[in-house]
């Protein structure tokens, strides 16, 4: 466990180091700004007759799940197994003292928690230009909530994104394809329900099922249970090609 | 008691290249060498010692099968394989910290000395990726030095040094084999290196072992090392003609 937890330190403390993963949060806080002003534009345009009263937090949310903790996402596992396989740095990470299945964790972890600060510093973000704009704290209880609770859904991307960095060569065709296979399904949710809804990708917004859910409590374990199939399958078949994978 | 035992060790490519029926043992306090020429297999066994290529046969180190016990195995070993694997938008000093975060405990002390005992403390700030290639050599002896394991595995470790760089290697590699007792298995292709380095020696030549002797032994019957391994291999390729 201290293996892991070490590792796993490590690992994030790499991806928060380049500075990629920062410039891309400033510009998903500069989105919020953008959307501010956009209303306040709307607001003058109107001559004060539209006033959009909304919560910035909550009108965010769209933007940060299903675009730009994904695109980060993927970026960050590209950089941890493709880029490092590419690069023949991925060496360094096998010749300590954790098994594969260690390693492999660690990484898959570090972009999870990256994944959670992103979701939370956007958050906090929105939460500051909502403040500065004289909106208050509107939603912003629930938002917190809601972030949270989106956060973990984010665990079944990076699992197929880890799968098709097993699976593709290079990490440029690797993050291509975790973004092409990203928008197919999000489509396909969008377009054909029934099968859409049996793919995680659907489930990017949790807290439509959990937050003030009215979804019958067996579909609810039904969900769950896809996602959590879908995460083992994923999980499990890109460990047996890690495993097997010559360095 | 044997540090390293293999047994029946193979591990072949797509392309058919690699290695067959591998058998050798390395005592503790030891610094064996394996030579050979480029593409004889020296690297695929050593990465094999070190579970990053999947391979059939046994491998026990310290007693202990490579797949059952590689992360206790690991905690006592050190190793540098072919290019060093190094972050590149790194520095030099946080390479060799992520490299001992698993290990737990204080390395402060001991990366400053692994930096300074390769002569890369000046430039642990800057990022390796900007090393010349003897650096980034010396940054991967740093990071197999600085655990001071028990077992070290260096494959090819003079490469790329300057002459000065190559007898402060061989000086570090023999002072911590008489100091400390540590057990090292080492790889060339240049004969005068192991035997300047080593004590005993394997002969690898398209995948096999097919000589293995104390260094010693071979310069008692032969002038170098070099002629000592010409002499091995002519059966295989016959006489060389120059």
């Amino acid at each position: 466990m201290k293996g892991l937890m070490s590792g796993t330190s490590s690992e994030f403390s790499k991806l928060i180091m380049k500075k990629k993963y920062i410039v891309l949060v400033i510009l998903g806080a500069a989105v919020c700004f953008l959307r501010l002003g956009g209303t306040m534009l709307i607001s003058a345009l109107s001559q004060g007759e539209i006033v959009i009263k909304s919560s910035l937090v909550l009108s965010m949310l769209g933007f940060t799940t299903d675009i730009l903790v994904p695109l980060i996402v993927f970026m960050a596992v590209t950089d941890l197994f493709a880029s490092e396989i590419q690069e023949d740095s991925f060496k360094a990470a096998l010749m300590r003292p954790l098994s594969r299945f260690k390693v492999m964790t660690s990484k898959v972890l570090a972009v999870f928690f990256l994944g959670a600060v992103t979701m939370l510093v956007m958050f906090a973000a929105c939460l500051i230009i909502q403040l500065i704009s004289g909106r208050g704290f509107v939603g912003a209880a629930q938002g917190l909530l809601i972030y949270c609770v989106d956060i973990i859904p984010v665990f079944a991307l990076i699992c197929m994104a880890l799968f098709i960095n097993m699976t593709a060569k290079g990490p440029t065709l690797s993050m291509l394809i975790c973004i092409a296979v990203y928008i197919f399904f999000k489509y396909l949710n969008l377009y054909v329900s029934p099968l859409g809804q049996m793919i995680f990708t659907a489930y990017s917004q949790w807290h439509k099922i959990l937050v003030g859910a009215t979804l019958p409590f067996g579909a609810l374990i039904s969900n769950l249970g896809i996602w959590l199939g879908s995460v083992l399958i994923l999980y499990t078949a890109s460990y047996i090609m890690f495993e097997r994978k010559d360095f | 008691m044997n540090v390293v035992e293999i047994n029946n060790l193979t591990k072949l490519y797509k392309n058919g290249r690699g290695v067959r029926n591998v058998n050798f043992s390395v005592e503790q306090g030891d610094i064996m060498g394996l030579l050979g020429p480029n593409g004889s297999g020296k690297t695929t066994v050593m990465k094999a010692m070190l579970n990053l290529v999947n391979s059939s046969g046994s491998i026990r180190i310290f007693g202990l099968d490579l797949k059952d016990g590689f992360e206790e195995i690991m905690s006592k070993t050190g190793a540098l394989i072919e290019a060093p694997a190094i972050y590149k938008d790194m520095s030099a000093q946080k390479n060799i910290e992520l490299h001992v975060a698993p290990y737990g405990g204080d390395f402060k002390e001991r990366i400053e000395r692994a930096l300074r005992m390769v002569h890369l403390y000046d430039y642990k700030n800057d990022k390796a990726g900007k090393f010349s290639l003897g650096m980034k050599q010396r940054l991967g002896l740093a990071i197999a030095f600085v655990t001071e394991p028990d077992f070290i595995i260096l494959d090819e470790p003079v490469n790329g040094l300057d002459i000065e760089g190559v007898v402060e290697i061989r000086e570090i590699i023999k002072r911590l084999n008489a100091e400390r007792g540590v057990t090292f298995l080492i790889s060339s292709h240049i004969a005068s290196e192991i035997e300047k380095t080593c004590n005993k020696a394997a002969v690898m030549y398209e995948g096999e072992i097919i000589s293995r002797t104390t260094v010693e032994d071979a310069l008692r019957l032969h002038p170098s090392m070099e002629d000592y391994f010409l002499d091995v291999v002519k059966d295989k390729r016959g006489e060389v003609c120059i």
